[in-house]
């Protein structure tokens, strides 16, 4: 079933809308989610959890472009707010990409301008549609996707000494974008 | 660590604009990756055809190709673009498979790959990207890009192959390369187009280091990952890549902790440290990656020795069953012997027969690309 057939159920409200979600793009969303909660049962709750947010966001939403966007994007968002919530008790799963993150941030605090998160990630995106297509590829697959570098050099044909070095640039970049913009976080 | 800015960042990457997303869905080129890695495994057993195939196949259709001429350019050389009206007899750059080309060089801790990319138009370009980066030069080194114009010489009307690239970086920096291309002569003297060689001729400073240096490229499918091109040589110039890329990793490394030793605590230690952090990361990707690939070139070899007993088995049952039909053919011709039984087990090993060849013939396919 196409994604739009699969958001049309969503509109009428048709059950069948999470059934085929799920049998679509759930194995894709689990592994996202496991990746950041290094939770087996933790990632099959964020998965649920997206179909119940995806239910609640359909309408208004109508993602009929990019509906695996938009259930990724739930599941990052549910996962990410679980790992943080863990973190007290073990180490975060996501501290080696917090970790490379860092580089992109300024530590100078006097930096005034702050803007809004829907804001940042509208300047992320130009940064983003800025970059060659294997550099925003490679960063997306890294930080949104939240893959390992072995797998995202295995799944575009690319060496990992080739991603970590697009990768490295690219944070390098996006830490000078951000500053020329003034955005602090 | 604090880690609430990097979370916060990590977050909003979440918001960005799902068209990006779905794009990021499929590698940027090279598609047909994901799903040929998989039937790559079972295509393994191709092992070594693509030499064999090289030296009794293609190659004799290049003999006809005269030897690529590796004279340097003349003093009085003006350019033309490749593309031009001018049409060189025996042009190397015509000759070669569109697509990446990829070389590499391991020097002093860093480690260089080059690109040539032979555009559809028979346009050649030349990308320079530092793996390693010039870190110790207190700079980074930027990927240079370029497109190749090939240099005429007027003076005697002998077009000599030899080129020149103008490359930029991108902060602005230009790179003047000047050098002779062409097919790396085979044994045979005949060309090998499996391999396509650049020697420097002429190049500023920075890259004075290559003059005179011949970089052999080979093409990406050879090198990567097509199922038909997967072999234990593709996968040996692999393995020389990583060996080359562990031995720079690991001289960057001990220079890195050598200048670190000499700054102490001073304000640029922080920096080395990471440095050092990355380059450990990087060196275990190598030495992983070069491990999985000398089991995989170990697995071929083992698959190939497996495909050969088998084929040499189906040979002698086949010697076997013809042995069996020329009795069957002999005796029939014994009045006193039953001609139609003869005939009926003739056609039966027959059918035998043609069924072992049609399974000699896959196999001999797989290993040697040839019926």
């Amino acid at each position: 079933m196409n994604d739009s057939d699969i958001v049309d159920l969503y509109l009428c409200r048709d059950e069948s809308a999470i059934t085929e979600s799920a049998a679509k793009y759930g194995s894709a969303l689990r592994i996202m989610a496991e990746r950041i909660t290094d939770s087996a049962p933790d990632a099959e709750e964020c998965e649920n959890d997206t179909y119940l947010a995806a239910w609640n966001a359909i309408p208004p939403h109508e993602p009929r472009a990019y509906l695996f966007a938009f259930l990724g994007r739930i599941t990052r968002h549910l996962a990410l707010n679980r790992a943080m919530a863990g973190r007290a008790s073990r180490r975060c799963p996501t501290s080696p990409l917090t970790d490379e993150l860092a580089e992109c941030l300024e530590s100078d605090d006097s930096i005034e301008r702050h803007l809004e998160d829907r804001a940042i990630a509208e300047a992320i995106s130009e940064f983003l549609r800025g970059l060659d297509p294997v550099a925003r590829w490679a960063f997306l697959r890294r930080y949104w996707y939240m893959e390992p570098i072995a797998v995202i050099a295995g799944s575009g044909g690319f060496t990992q000494a080739k991603i970590t070095s697009v990768l490295h640039r690219t944070r390098g970049k996006l830490r000078e974008f951000l500053k020329d913009r003034g955005i602090a976080l | 660590m604090n880690n609430n800015k990097e979370e916060k960042l990590l977050a909003i990457i979440g918001d960005v604009d799902p068209d990006l997303i779905m794009e990021a869905a499929r590698p940027p080129y090279r598609a047909e990756a994901r799903w040929i890695r998989p039937l790559a495994g079972a295509a393994a057993c191709f092992a070594v055809c693509i030499g064999i195939l090289l030296l009794t196949r293609i190659l004799p259709r290049f003999e006809r190709v005269p030897p690529v001429d590796s004279t340097g350019p003349s003093d009085s050389a003006d350019t033309t673009d490749v593309n031009g009206p001018i049409d060189f007899p025996g042009d190397p750059v015509k000759l070669a498979a569109s697509g990446d080309w990829y070389a590499w060089e391991a020097l002093s801790g860093e480690l260089y790959a080059y690109f040539l990319n032979f555009t559809e138009d028979g346009g050649m370009e030349l990308k320079i990207d530092p793996v390693t980066v010039g870190y110790l030069d207190g700079e980074w080194l930027e990927n240079y890009s370029g497109r190749a114009q090939r240099l005429t010489d007027e003076g005697d009307g002998i077009p000599v192959p030899s080129y020149r690239a103008e490359l930029k970086e991108e902060r602005g920096a230009s790179l003047t390369l000047q050098f002779t291309a062409g097919f790396k002569p085979s044994h045979r003297s005949a060309v090998d187009e499996s391999e396509f060689t650049l020697t420097l001729t002429d190049a500023p400073e920075r890259f004075s280091h290559l003059i005179g240096q011949t970089l052999t490229f080979m093409h990406a499918d050879v090198l990567v990952d097509s199922v038909e091109t997967k072999t234990v040589a593709s996968l040996m110039a692999f393995a020389r890549f990583y060996e080359e890329a562990v031995k720079a990793l690991e001289d960057q490394h001990e220079k890195l902790e050598r200048l670190l030793h000499q700054l102490e605590d001073g304000p640029n230690a922080e920096g080395y440290r990471v440095l050092i952090a990355d380059t450990e990361e990087d060196l275990a990707c190598m030495r992983a990656e070069l491990a999985r690939i000398e089991e995989e070139i170990r697995r071929l070899d083992q698959e190939k020795k497996v495909k050969e007993t088998q084929l040499a088995d189906l040979n002698a049952q086949m010697a076997q069953i013809q042995q069996q039909i020329e009795d069957h053919l002999a005796a029939s011709k014994i009045p006193e012997e039953d001609d139609a039984a003869h005939g009926r087990a003739v056609a039966a090993l027959r059918e035998q027969l043609a069924a072992l060849e049609g399974r000699a013939a896959a196999i001999g396919r797989e290993l040697y690309g040839t019926e």
